[in-house]
């Protein structure tokens, strides 16, 4: 624990130091940087530990008005702050170059930094009701602050303020589900809280609340529009790690309210799955990189959803050994898609800042100009769409075993399996369309607009290609994962996962990989030595007879999408204006189409519009003067005292 | 000794396959047609020549070929011949690593055609993904409807002593097979969903997205696709000839439902028309659906 709290101190003294230094730009993103990797060198011995069997550790404290507080390293919460402080300190160290780069001032954005890891650590660690929702709400609001760097430009602030307000919506959920549990328990430390009779009816609670800040279907419409208008070190940190907590506040939830009724697991399964489908196919749709990258946000969640769902299910119904291999293909998505998320967006980042736009139709050709973000880009890709030997595959792996194993239970589980499991082959196809469209928009080709690239620095290369590094690793860790999973697993399940017994599964997945590779490797030689007598002619690329190939003759990024989004117009409701031509000598036309989410146009857009026609007559209905307020704020604070003083 | 044979038989074998299906139509067309061993012929000759790159291409275009055909390779070690010969490497899950690799060959295969900048390439990457990602569903639903029949998720245990589970399950099985014979033709681009004949107008799907490749890499992926193929048959040709023998008459049972299998597929390509493009994701759709009832068949009988 004592390298737990350095690793905490070193960010405070980090976020505070940059803060001070805040005139000097390369001396406080240095500082903040600098306290992100000490506390990633600190913590994750301290953490890795943890996984592998050290004793629990925690600290408990009185605070003066009497409520006890706590913060415990358990394994759950060791797997988590592990893949916390890893990717928050490469995000780290590329946004100190980037943000340098950027040449505007950085207003809190070193600060805001650390202290946001701070907030997640403890978010994490937290082992009390009050601590965990102060960090979760330092967590929402450091992440508006982060979100709202480029404040100037309206959609930034517009969607800072959506998501603002959704996940304060959600807070309040876990307000109410925290004040059940701890006035039921009569404690506010998790270690004595008990669930009343009706866990449902809290689960209930948690998932929305926990539900919103993850992303989850329906409550992602936020998501969509701040993370990518965030800089993109921001952006990865976000899609990478912050919306993992909403998972963390699930799976902790889950073991508050202890045994749950199966129907709970099942509608976080029936959730997993709306997500994962809805999120890749409004990726689809999207025509812009990062915007495309937080729509693929959604589906992740959705499929670790999918592994929370069965793993609950499946503990209700006394089969741990599925439990166990759902939580773990959860657990390790959460990790994985935190690796390749962020990678993918940082990269994104270099893209943006290289060429100023990040629209597909307008980019091209940019393999040759910035050939290691584009290798990244692609490894990213590849690890995205769950192809072996990366470690998206291993992740989706589990949850496919255990949805397997889901087969074999009661006959609304396996409904629930059955249709789950033709979801998520069906993700797996759209993602890995979704993501060759992408890295071909971008990468491949030629240049559809000119534009003057250049290679990221070094500084910014060399986090994403650490962040690679550890895709391949996991990829073809094999039986290794097994180890480190086990306790966790553990805590969640019941029983260590090897009880499920993936050992011979993830190692031979592994040697595959590596054979994989490997014989790709050999059969690129051997191609390369046959051509080496006979030298290779260069030419343009064959136009089947056409002479006078254009760059803006290439198939663009919506063309390619075309055909899925036409099979599933009915889920994504395209917004169409189009100017048809009429009569015989049409003059003008034009086809636009956006694809815009149904939950915003349909539900959201109503309800704000009612809600504000309901305000604007509560306005009309009150008087206009500050002073009345402040009277109102008086006299119901003297209320609630006079009340409480009994 | 087991292993070597099989590796020699998957080896070995896929392009024998393409050879049969084509003298099947030249037969349905009047033709004498090709030589059966004319696919390897074309390969030693591709071996043997140069390549042409487009100025466009990069490291992508080069890897895609040794990539996708590693892949396939790797697929083929997942599958049983059935009877003694188990696959090389089998475990519970394998039915998932299967699937992924095809789809690993496919991701290559793609890269590697937008790479060119052509946007007849870009057309055909474009639908490849589009039916594949329409046709994974049906393939996932079939594995989990054998799943279910058999309670094993491993090619091996799934494609082995099929005898005991025709009698019970024999109605879903056929709706099973319905579907495999659709996902193995839309995988590989055939009739009706695809025309391998042609390179231009009409084929717009597979053999359009590999217009740029040459020499050795073209070698690469027209063994590449013969052995897609040959897999895809091998699993359906498994469930739909059950018998099993002793080693050398179990091979030669393989063989023949491997030979029955071509003839199907050359009478389907002889008969029918290339679909239109927008139906195809309907038939795809029928064979998830296919997979489906036999899914909810099986479910009922297990749990009565």
């Amino acid at each position: 624990m004592t390298l737990i709290l350095a690793a905490l101190s070193a960010l405070a003294v980090s976020a505070l130091a940059a803060a001070l230094l805040s005139r000097q730009r390369g001396m406080s993103l240095a500082v903040s940087a600098g306290g992100c990797v000490a506390a990633a060198l600190l913590g994750i011995p301290a953490a890795a530990g943890q996984l592998l069997g050290a004793p629990a550790a925690r600290i408990r404290w009185t605070t003066p008005l009497g409520a006890a507080g706590a913060l415990a390293l358990d394994p759950l919460a060791a797997w988590f702050l592990i893949t916390v402080l890893f990717v928050s300190a490469l995000c780290a160290l590329y946004g100190r170059r980037s943000l340098l780069a950027s040449g505007r001032a950085i207003s809190g954005q070193a600060a805001f930094f650390p202290l946001i890891v701070l907030a997640i650590a403890v978010v994490v660690l937290a082992a009390d009701a009050l601590t965990f929702l102060m960090a979760w709400e330092l967590m929402t609001v450091l992440s508006f602050l982060l979100v709202t760097h480029e404040h100037e430009r309206a959609e930034v602030r517009s969607a800072g303020l959506l998501y603002l307000v959704l996940t304060h919506a959600g807070t309040s959920c876990l307000l109410a589900l925290f004040a059940v549990l701890a006035t039921s328990s009569g404690t506010l430390l998790f270690a004595g809280m008990r669930a009343p009779a009706q866990p449902a009816v809290l689960f209930a609670l948690a998932a929305v609340g926990f539900g919103v800040k993850a992303g989850a279907w329906p409550f992602h419409v936020w998501l969509p529009a701040a993370h990518p208008v965030a800089p993109s070190h921001v952006s990865a940190f976000l899609s990478g790690i912050v919306i993992k907590t909403g998972i963390y506040g699930l799976l902790r939830a889950s073991l508050l309210l202890g045994p749950l009724p199966t129907r709970c697991g099942l509608v976080l399964l029936g959730l997993g799955v709306a997500s994962a489908l809805l999120g890749v196919l409004s990726a689809l749709a999207q025509h812009e990189l990062k915007r495309l990258l937080a729509y693929h946000s959604i589906e992740n969640i959705g499929i670790i959803l999918m592994g929370t769902g069965v793993g609950l299910a499946a503990l209700s119904l006394h089969r741990p050994a599925v439990a166990a291999l759902g939580f773990a293909g959860a657990l390790l998505h959460v990790t994985n898609h935190a690796l390749f998320k962020s990678l993918l967006f940082l990269a994104a980042g270099a893209v943006g800042k290289a060429c100023g736009t990040l629209q597909l139709d307008r980019l091209g050709g940019l393999l040759r100009k910035m050939p290691h973000t584009a290798l990244l880009f692609a490894l990213g890709a590849a690890a995205i769409s769950g192809l072996p030997p990366l470690n998206g595959f291993v992740s989706e792996l589990l949850v496919y075993l255990s949805l397997f194993g889901a087969l074999r239970l009661t006959p609304l589980a396996q409904a629930g399996a059955v249709v789950s499991l033709a979801a998520l082959a069906c993700v797996g196809g759209l993602a890995a369309a979704c993501f060759a469209k992408a890295t071909g928009a971008v990468f491949l080709g030629t240049a559809r607009t000119p534009v003057d690239a250049h290679e990221a620095p070094r500084e910014m290369l060399l986090p994403m290609a650490v962040l690679g590094a550890a895709c391949v690793a996991i990829g073809l860790a094999g039986p290794l994962l097994v180890r480190a999973l086990e306790l966790p697993v553990a805590q969640l399940a019941g029983v260590p996962l090897s009880s499920a017994a993936p050992q011979d599964t993830l190692k031979f997945v592994a040697a595959l990989g590596a054979a994989f590779i490997a014989s790709a490797a050999a059969l690129w030689f051997a191609r390369r030595r046959l051509l080496l007598a006979r030298a290779p002619a260069a030419s343009p690329t064959w136009g089947c007879g056409y002479a006078l190939p254009a760059p803006s003759m290439q198939y663009t990024a919506a063309s390619f999408a075309q055909p899925l989004v036409a099979v599933f117009r009915t889920v994504l409701f395209p917004e169409r204006h189009a100017l048809l031509p009429v009569g015989t000598f049409p003059t003008a036309l034009a086809l636009e189409e956006h694809g815009r989410d149904p939950i915003d146009r349909f539900l959201l857009a109503p309800a704000v519009r009612a809600g504000a026609l309901g305000f604007a007559f509560v306005r009309r209905a009150t008087p206009s003067r500050v002073q009345w307020y402040v009277l109102a704020v008086f006299v119901a604070l003297v209320v609630l005292l006079l009340w409480g003083i009994p | 000794m087991r292993t070597a044979l099989h590796i020699l038989l998957f080896l070995a074998l896929p392009p024998l396959l393409q050879g049969i299906i084509n003298r099947v139509k030249s037969a349905f067309a009047g033709r004498r047609g090709p030589p059966v061993l004319q696919l390897y012929f074309d390969l030693w000759k591709l071996l043997r020549k140069s390549a042409v790159y487009s100025t466009t291409t990069t490291w992508v275009f080069r890897l895609g070929p040794p990539a996708g055909l590693a892949a396939l390779l790797m697929a083929a070690l997942l599958l049983p011949l059935g009877g003694g010969l188990p696959a090389p490497v089998a475990f519970a899950g394998d039915v998932v690593l299967f699937a992924y690799l095809l789809g690993a060959a496919r991701f290559a295969t793609v890269l590697a055609a937008l790479d060119t900048g052509s946007s007849f390439e870009g057309m055909g990457a474009s639908r490849e993904v589009t039916f594949s990602a329409l046709a994974e569903p049906a393939l996932f639903l079939s594995i989990a409807a054998l799943a279910l029949a058999r309670g094993s998720i491993s090619w091996t245990f799934v494609l082995t002593g099929q005898m005991q589970i025709w009698h019970i399950f024999g109605p879903a099985l056929a709706m099973l097979i319905g579907a495999l014979v659709l996902v193995a033709l839309a995988e590989n681009s055939r009739i009706p969903f695809d025309d391998p004949n042609t390179h231009l107008e009409l084929t717009m799907v597979h053999e359009v997205m590999v217009l740029d490749h040459s020499g050795p890499d073209l070698a690469m992926i027209l063994y590449g696709a013969s052995l897609k193929l040959f897999l895809l048959g091998a699993i359906v040709v498994r469930l739909a000839f059950p018998f099993e023998a002793s080693i050398p008459g179990h091979v030669a049972l393989f063989l023949a439902g491997m030979v029955v299998f071509a003839i199907v597929v050359g009478v389907i390509e002889s008969t029918f028309a290339r679909l239109r493009m927008n139906h195809v994701p309907q038939i795809l759709i029928a064979a998830g659906v296919f997979a489906a009832l036999a899914v909810a068949v099986i479910l009922i009988r297990v749990s009565a």
